[in-house]
């Protein structure tokens, strides 16, 4: 079991036709992920991969015709938060936007827009979902986890992968995981998918993947105390960042004494998580 | 005021405004190649695929007792060229007394960044030890392909930043 994604998801890939989409189409389709269409403007008529998936102009025509239930989108970022409302207006009820870039302002009227709707968002610059040999959405490498009853939530890419391959090496695997993304204003929050792992039957433990910025994981941590019967394992990022310099992710800045490790990691361990030191002791902490 | 860099293209009058002289040399050429990049009062330099990943790496070699010297995240599915260009960028703080190059492959491949290396090696004489730690995509041919430069090697993330500080305090490989 898992949340989110799993056999049933009937993939669409917005922006299919596109280098990164086409690249990454290709994987989840070896994964095993059921792709059912792609949609890129102005190319609808084709099909990709050897005839594997069709292409639509938009959205709406590939639901009506497939009958999709989740959306990827790897639209360049300019205009990827028009594609975000596209499949909103389409009736898309799950969309995961792995575009990293996109502007602040336009993921504010996105995140508005949407939370006036029975629509979740994943991301953006985000790696996406994988719930191992079930599907993988996204461009989280597929041979690095497989199966378990632990759920992972990240704001982070590579680290969440590091972690799921320090996971695998000792024997353990994920119901699903989710890569929440790093910038300030995005859809899906750690609470969000806590909440969803808190309900899984599947999943026994969870891990918990933060940065400096922000104060989801401040949020997390009340959530936690209030709601959470299953253990949390956490790792926070950017203990060595210095103040006042966005580290990578557009939402990984100290700003005015906020949004630092040491508060994250206090607040958490208040609630009784256990904060690992580096990504590789987390696995013990799970045992 | 604080300008969205992401909302940059919309604004080439702003994006012209930008003073590089304030900034570090380092850091403008970084932009050059998209290479998010910080430059810190450390003495290990780091190289990481990842912003998340550079971080903890960072902090893991400040958990050791060590102090980087900068942020670097050479971003996903990057070629030899920007592996270059970022080593290029390390090596030209003289405070670097060891690099650290944590890659965990997706989209990004091993050997590619195997190539990168060796290739600003060839340009850029340098004494300072380097420790390489290369896992996922194409990993194997990727240090297979530094075999013949002398780099340490490490399997672990923690590994990684104890023989990168040992290397930078001339110890030599553990």
């Amino acid at each position: 079991m898992s949340i989110l994604v799993d056999k049933n998801t009937r993939l669409l890939v917005q922006g299919i036709t596109g280098n990164e989409g086409l690249f990454h189409t290709e994987q989840m389709l070896a994964y095993g992920t059921n792709i059912v269409a792609g949609v890129t403007p102005g190319k609808g008529g084709e099909w990709v991969l050897d005839g594997k998936i069709p292409v639509f102009d938009s959205v709406r025509i590939a639901h009506e015709a497939t009958g999709v239930n989740t959306s990827v989108i790897f639209v360049p970022a300019r205009f990827a938060a028009d594609a975000i409302y596209e499949a909103a207006d389409a009736g898309i009820p799950l969309i995961i936007c792995i575009t990293e870039g996109i502007p602040v302002q336009d993921m504010m009227r996105v995140r508005n827009y949407l939370d006036q709707r029975d629509i979740r968002l994943v991301g953006p610059n985000c790696p996406g979902l994988l719930t191992p040999d079930e599907a993988k959405v996204g461009i989280i490498p597929g041979d690095i986890s497989m199966p378990g009853n632990i759920g992972v939530v990240s704001r982070s890419g590579t680290l969440t992968y590091e972690v799921l391959y320090a996971l695998k090496l000792v024997g353990l695997g994920s119901t699903t995981c989710v890569g929440i993304g790093g910038d300030p204003v995005n859809g899906t929050s750690f609470i969000d998918t806590l909440g969803m792992f808190e309900t899984d039957p599947h999943t026994d433990k969870i891990v918990l993947i933060g940065e400096i910025g922000g104060t989801d994981e401040e949020k997390a941590a009340e959530y936690i105390a209030d709601h959470l019967t299953k253990p949390v394992v956490a790792f926070i990022a950017g203990r060595s960042a210095p103040p006042g310099k966005r580290m990578g992710h557009a939402g990984a800045i100290v700003e005015s004494g906020s949004g630092t490790a040491e508060d994250k990691i206090e607040a958490l361990k208040s609630v009784g998580v256990q904060v690992a030191a580096h990504p590789e002791e987390i696995p013990g902490l799970l045992a | 005021m604080v300008l969205d860099d992401n909302a940059m293209f919309r604004h080439p009058d702003l994006a012209e405004m930008r003073d590089v002289d304030i900034e570090p040399e380092s850091e403008t050429e970084a932009r050059k190649y998209s290479l998010s990049f910080i430059k810190l009062d450390g003495f290990i330099g780091c190289m990481v695929n990842g912003a998340g990943l550079a971080m903890a790496t960072m902090d893991i070699i400040k958990l050791n007792g060590g102090e980087p010297a900068n942020f670097l995240d050479i971003g996903g599915g990057a070629g030899s060229e920007k592996v270059a260009a970022a080593l290029r960028i390390i090596l030209s703080d003289a405070n670097v007394k060891a690099v650290l190059i944590n890659i965990f492959g997706g989209i990004t491949r091993g050997d590619e960044v195997a190539r990168g290396i060796l290739a600003a090696l060839n340009e850029v004489k340098t004494e300072v030890p380097m420790v390489v730690r290369l896992v996922g995509t194409n990993a194997e041919e990727g240090r297979e392909i530094l075999s013949q430069a002398n780099m340490i090697t490490a399997e672990t993330l923690d590994d990684a930043a104890k023989k990168a500080i040992k290397a930078a305090q001339g110890e030599g490989p553990a």
